[in-house]
């Protein structure tokens, strides 16, 4: 999952992502971030997040989101 | 029955009185029939709309929800192809989430639009169709997005749908929310209300709190401004671009206090009913940008647009194609922030359309979306420039450009929200810019609109009040729990000084004329 700290460092430079555990719910990640992370993730792992996954939980953190991108690779 | 009368004081006490008369069970049918009452006592009418979207949106879920069980059982049958039996039932479910959708919205399509589009038509081209003349139902446009979202949710399976008739009646016509919103959602309203509350006596004064401090906002600061806005905005031509440029931040402080105060009154009447609502502002003229002013001002409009139509678009085929070829065609960087754009105008359209029927609501959307996806298409060039200026955004004096640059934005967008037409807002602009000094040096442009110096007094006493209120909550400080710590006496003061206000200076003084609310006629 190296590919995924990867893109979330690249495109949000000043955020922790190994100790932010809420993303969503502090506004630190807003819709547009959301937006741009969601069109990343689908290139990069071949998966398509729908605007049904977009709860807080599933973004509040690093490693919601990796569990994310595990699911729905796995489906 | 307007929510700044005595009368409704007199219907809150009652009600609440009843709701905690009766057994915890039945609390919701108090609920429910004060629902009633209330909207009837504005027009009976109105009542049979409310009525049929109440119904229709009822019906709808069940059959969302219907589908949702048939695949479950499709699934739990074993057929081999479950991803197959998942996508023809999610292609089911989102032909029947359109269509619902279009009905739901067509009903306020017919109340709200109809009339003033065929007017504008019949301008613009000579025809002649005749108005339907169709009394604009209260609250409509919070009604029919409230039962939106919830059948978005029962589409996307995130709520299950209410089997009980008149427990959905009560999450739809539940008396608070119907005169500006907020625009609650079903999954954080509906279970307090089905339940019942406990009775608090702390919860009560918390509301009771915060019901008074929104009727302070409403009559000691949006009123006495609305003859001056109404004033400037109906006769612009007769004042200088300065007065224009005044009228209009003067505009922006009514407009916050009216529907930031009835919001107050209304959450703070449902917190006696100890059922909290979604909460709609969080002090937005402390913005340092429009994105954020966005995210602080009617925030739960906001939060509807963002999930229910702003995500759904933005994540769909169509953008993602279209993305992929703006990054193939203009590079990654705008490929990347292509699409948020885009659909971040779309929603803004949709928000001025939301405001109301005219062209100049429309311009009001578009010019807010316009800036919002500019911000975001130059915003890697702009952090590029602010690094090579050793520019910090946590610098005082970068928070305070950026505040005053939003507070700016802000006030000129309100040409266009509050003005009589498009070619009255652009008019107004021009005048700004043209003659924004004509005639400064003969006689007092603060008072040539009718607003004496007392009044200004008045007006700049409130604005003090609601600045050092806003500034402690920035802090993180809350004002009521804070309060609440205090000894009985200590919270019985600013109590005691609210009450007097408004005895001597609404209900015992015969000179006062409520005014409606800016949001009433949304």
């Amino acid at each position: 999952m190296q590919k995924l700290y990867d893109i979330l460092n690249e495109n949000w430079p000043d955020i922790d992502f190994e100790k932010e555990e809420k993303l969503i719910d502090d506004g630190v990640l807003t819709s547009l971030d959301i937006v741009m992370l969601v069109g990343e993730l689908n290139d990069a792992f071949d998966i398509e997040i729908t605007a049904d996954e977009l709860l807080p939980e599933n973004f509040n953190s690093a490693s919601a989101i990796e569990a994310l991108v595990k699911r729905l690779t796995a489906e | 029955m307007s929510i700044s009368g005595a009368g409704f004081l007199l219907f809150l006490t009652a009600a609440a009185l009843l709701y905690y008369l009766v057994p915890k069970a039945y609390r919701r049918f108090v609920l429910l029939a004060a629902g009633i009452i209330f909207y009837l006592s504005f027009s009976p009418a109105a009542g049979l709309c409310l009525l049929f979207t109440a119904c229709f949106t009822f019906g709808s879920a069940l059959l969302l929800g219907r589908l949702h069980r048939l695949e479950k059982s499709a699934l739990d049958g074993g057929d081999a192809d479950r991803k197959a039996v998942k996508a023809r039932f999610r292609t089911r479910r989102k032909r029947l989430l359109a269509a619902l959708l279009t009905v739901n919205f067509a009903t306020l399509a017919v109340f709200k639009y109809l009339d003033p589009w065929l007017a504008e038509l019949n301008d613009l081209f000579g025809l002649s169709f005749r108005p339907l003349n169709l009394l604009l139902p209260l609250g409509i446009s919070f009604y029919i997005f409230q039962t939106s979202g919830y059948l978005i949710d029962c589409f996307r399976g995130r709520v299950e749908p209410e089997r009980n008739f008149f427990k959905y009646a009560l999450f739809v016509s539940y008396f608070p929310q119907m005169i500006q919103g907020p625009i609650n959602r079903y999954q954080s309203l509906a279970p307090q209300l089905y339940e019942g509350s406990d009775f608090d006596a702390d919860k009560i004064r918390l509301g009771i709190e915060l019901l008074l401090w929104g009727m302070l906002k409403k009559v000691f600061l949006a009123d006495p401004l609305a003859d001056a806005v109404k004033e400037i905005y109906a006769n612009y031509t007769a004042y200088s671009g300065f007065s224009v440029f005044l009228g209009a931040a003067l505009y922006c402080i009514q407009l916050y206090a009216d529907f930031s105060g009835g919001v107050d009154v209304v959450r703070g009447a449902s917190q006696i009913f100890g059922i909290e609502m979604a909460e709609n502002f969080k002090r937005p003229y402390f913005s340092r940008t429009l994105d954020e002013f966005w995210r602080r001002w009617h925030i739960s409009l906001g939060e509807w647009m963002k999930d229910y139509l702003f995500y759904p678009m933005a994540l769909s085929g169509a953008m993602g194609k279209l993305g992929k070829a703006a990054r193939k065609r203009f590079g990654a960087d705008f490929g990347k922030v292509a699409v948020p754009a885009l659909c971040t105008l779309i929603v803004f359209l949709a928000v001025g359309v939301w405001q109301g029927p005219g062209l100049a609501n429309i311009a009001y959307g578009l010019y807010n979306g316009l800036l919002m996806s500019f911000a975001l298409l130059v915003d890697r060039r702009v952090r590029a420039f602010k690094t090579r200026l050793k520019i910090k955004d946590s610098s005082r004096a970068y928070r305070l450009f950026g505040v005053a640059r939003t507070c700016f934005l802000v006030v000129i967008g309100r040409y266009f929200s509050r003005s009589a037409s498009l070619y009255d807002a652009l008019r107004m602009l021009w005048r700004t810019v043209r003659y924004f000094g004509e005639g400064l040096g003969e006689g007092n442009p603060f008072t040539a609109f009718g607003l004496d110096g007392g009044a200004w007094a008045r007006v700049l006493f409130a604005c003090a009040v609601l600045f050092a209120v806003s500034l402690l909550q920035e802090k993180g400080i809350r004002i009521r729990e804070t309060l609440a710590k205090k000894p009985w006496y200590v919270q019985f003061v600013p109590l005691f000084i609210a009450v007097a206000l408004l005895v001597v200076f609404v209900y015992l003084n015969t000179d006062y004329t409520a005014i409606a609310y800016v949001y009433e006629s949304i």
